[in-house]
Parts: C-alpha cells; sequence; structure tokens
C-alpha cells in the first residue's frame, strides 16, 4: 500500500491545492473504511470514522513528515480514532456469522478442503481473524494486506521494530491455533 | 518513461505481500497447495496468502465527496498555507557560470569582512574622536567644599558647564571636558572663591601675578597626554 506519487500530491496540498487531497482520498479510502468496519462492525459509524480520519488527517497534514509515507501515518490516525469512537461509546461488538451475511454479495471460495493442505477458507479465517484483539488483527492486515514493511507497521502501530515482528508472528501462530481448534472441533462432531 | 497503472500497482502490491509471506514464514508461494500437515512454516504461509486473498468491503461511493466537500469549503488559514509551503522542497541548479558572479561576490564580501575586523576597540575610539576631541577626567579630592568648578585656558577661566559633581562615598569631586589635543592651563575654584591647585598634576607653571597653574597636555588619544 504505498504510492509513488503520495509526496508530490501531499506537496500539491501543502501548497495550497486542496483539491488534490481527493488522490489520497480515493486511493486510501477502501483501506481505511474496511479497517473501520473492522472496528465497528457498523457500515454507518464506519462511514463516519473513514470521514473523520480524512479530515483529521487533512487538518494535521503540516505535521506530517514529508519523508516518510503517507499511509501508515493516515492508518495510525484511522486507527487511535476508532479505538477512542469505541472507547467513548463503550461498544464492545463481537462477530457472529449472521455479521458475515453483509458479505453475502461476496466472492468466497466455496472449498472445504483440509485446512493444512489447501487453500484456506477465507469466510473462516475472517472469523478467525476477528476473535484476535486488534492489536495482533491490525498488525497482521497491514502486513499481508497492506504489504507494509515490519518497520511501517511498527510506526503504525507505536511498537518497536522488534516489538512489530514479534506481534506478526504471535499473531499468525494465534490465528493457527484459532483455525485448528474450530477443525478439530468440527471433526469431533462429525 | 513508462507511465504505471493502477494494475500494475496492484500487481507490484502482490507480489510484495507473497514476498513478505515467503520471508516471515519461510515458504514461496509454490508451497501453498502442496504442504504436508503439521508443517508449520507452510501453514503460517497460507494463513498470510489467505488474509492477503481474504475480500473486503468496497467503501461507498458517498465518502469522496462527504470528505471533499467540507474540505474545499475551508478556509485554510495564512500560517498553515505559509508553513506547508514551506515544507515543501525546492531544487536549485547552479552551473559554473551562475556560480561565478556569487563567488566574486563572496570574496568581496569576506575581504572587507576580514580587512574590517580587527582592531574594534581602536576604531570605536577613533570614532569618539572624530572632531579631535578627547575625554579628559579632572577630579579633586575635597569632601568639605559646597561646590568645585575646574577653569581653564579651555572654558577662559570662567567655569561655566564645567563645574564639578561630588561623588558622596569618596567626598571627590568630578567633572569629564571633551578637550582638543593641545596644552592647558587650569585650577579649581572652590566655593567660588578659593583658587586651589590639582595636587596629582604633573606640572605646574607661574601666572605671572604671584600664583600657578596647573599644566595639561593633550595627546592625540595615542598615550601622549599627560
Amino acid at each position: 500500500m504505498n504510492h509513488p506519487d503520495d509526496q508530490e500530491v501531499i506537496f500539491a496540498v501543502l501548497g495550497g491545492d486542496v483539491n488534490a487531497y481527493s488522490t489520497l482520498v480515493e486511493r486510501y479510502q477502501r483501506p481505511i473504511y474496511n479497517l473501520m468496519y473492522r472496528m465497528t462492525r457498523s457500515y454507518s459509524d464506519s462511514m463516519d470514522l473513514a470521514q473523520e480520519t480524512f479530515i483529521k488527517a487533512f487538518e494535521q497534514l503540516h505535521r506530517f513528515h514529508v519523508e516518510k509515507r503517507f499511509f501508515p501515518w493516515l492508518y495510525t490516525i484511522g486507527l487511535n480514532h476508532s479505538k477512542n469512537f469505541l472507547r467513548q461509546s463503550k461498544v464492545s461488538r463481537t462477530l457472529s456469522v449472521e455479521d458475515y451475511d453483509a458479505f453475502s454479495g461476496l466472492e468466497y471460495p466455496g472449498q472445504e478442503e483440509e485446512l493444512l493442505c489447501a487453500r484456506l477458507d477465507l469466510r473462516k479465517l475472517r472469523e478467525a481473524l476477528d476473535q484476535l484483539s486488534v492489536d495482533y488483527r491490525e498488525a497482521l492486515i497491514l502486513r499481508y494486506r497492506e504489504s507494509l514493511t515490519m518497520e511501517e507497521i511498527a510506526e503504525a502501530l507505536k511498537l518497536s521494530l522488534s516489538g512489530a515482528k514479534m506481534r506478526v508472528h504471535r499473531g499468525l501462530k494465534m490465528l493457527r491455533e484459532i483455525l485448528e481448534a474450530d477443525h478439530h472441533e468440527k471433526e469431533n462432531f462429525a | 518513461m513508462k507511465k504505471r497503472t493502477l494494475l500494475d500497482l496492484e500487481a507490484e502490491q502482490k507480489r510484495a505481500s507473497d514476498e513478505a509471506a515467503r520471508r516471515d514464514t519461510g515458504h514461496s508461494p509454490g508451497d501453498l497447495h502442496c504442504g504436508h500437515a503439521g508443517n508449520e512454516g507452510e501453514a503460517l504461509f497460507t494463513i498470510a496468502q489467505g488474509i492477503q486473498e481474504m475480500p473486503d468491503l468496497a467503501p461507498p461511493t458517498i465518502l469522496l465527496p462527504s470528505i471533499m466537500g467540507p474540505l474545499l469549503k475551508t478556509k485554510i488559514p495564512w500560517w498553515r498555507r505559509l508553513y506547508g509551503w514551506a515544507k515543501i522542497p525546492r531544487t536549485f541548479s547552479i552551473t559554473p557560470l551562475t556560480l561565478t558572479p556569487v563567488a566574486g561576490m563572496l570574496v568581496v564580501l569576506i575581504t572587507f569582512l576580514l580587512a574590517n575586523s580587527g582592531g574594534g576597540k581602536n576604531r570605536q575610539l577613533t570614532n569618539k574622536l572624530a572632531g579631535g576631541r578627547v575625554p579628559v577626567v579632572f577630579s579633586f579630592k575635597m569632601p568639605e567644599a559646597r561646590s568645585v568648578r575646574v577653569v581653564g585656558s579651555f572654558n577662559d577661566w570662567h567655569g561655566q558647564d564645567c563645574e564639578m559633581k561630588q561623588d558622596q562615598r569618596e567626598g571627590t569631586w568630578k567633572v569629564t571636558l571633551w578637550l582638543k589635543s593641545g596644552r592647558y592651563e587650569y585650577a579649581f575654584l572652590v566655593d567660588d572663591r578659593k583658587v586651589l591647585l590639582d595636587p596629582q598634576a604633573a606640572f605646574y607653571q607661574a601666572d605671572g601675578f604671584g600664583n600657578q597653574n596647573n599644566v595639561l597636555f593633550i595627546g592625540n588619544a595615542d598615550e601622549t597626554s599627560i
């Protein structure tokens, strides 16, 4: 999740071209919106929080270190904003299978193959991901979905480099354990 | 240079993610379908690969206008625009031809500064002495006097504007006069009636009326004053 001309766009915005900011919004609205959805499980809250995150980033853009990458910085703002929102609204949402019905229009591989020998059931993977704490889940998303480097993950999640590596590795292992436990449970029922 | 399309960027992102998963788990994407159960590295790689391929939500189409609408109406404060403008790096090209006059001016400036940097104190003193005058401090110790003036050839023996001020702590009367270089005779007029000599003076001379005056030699601020 990096675009080489982010810096040029940011310079244009800093130079007074507000309209140029729409390039950054178009580029990063998808991951930010999905982050908000993972956090709140609400479409309307995700929409509001994503909007507020981009406006906040715009207002703080003069504080952004232009030599760094924009997305991890934006992600940090979004993550903190959504955490504050959850804290204030005291919303604690857990994922249920029904929640995924909202995704019914999306493509899921329908194969129910052996977990470790075949391609993952992405729906199960999503369920497992949501059982992780926010810190582990977002570290994995940033690493494997948004392709951030460990240094950038450390920066986005306010961790040391070794802390970020540990978060990713432990997150992967925890995810595996959840998936295996689920698999064994189904085997026992069968 | 070929411009990169969105598809190119997505392909690059996919490659980066594959590479990240391979580095973190020690497996390549080719291992994905042919692993053995219990192989932890392969399992983790499969999971990492799954995270990458997981479908996500498309943001609502109104998200972009809902962000840009308020921003386009916002008036950015001048100081923020100035600060933002100042943060933008700029490139300056320098060729030897453009550098020559600048280098020349620098040499002239440095030479001028070096030529004028020495003897700062002397220059200050010279400036003070513009007009050829030097400060001369007259001092006379007589605590019991009510008033003391210095009278001499420099003020036609009138003592006007030459009234001395007493330092209460020491009982000494003092005044500073700006005098041109030359030879002067002087004395102190105490309480407007008694004329007394300066006991600290080096030279005396008879005034032709049976009395004596002090003699003062003023040089050119080069330590020739006596």
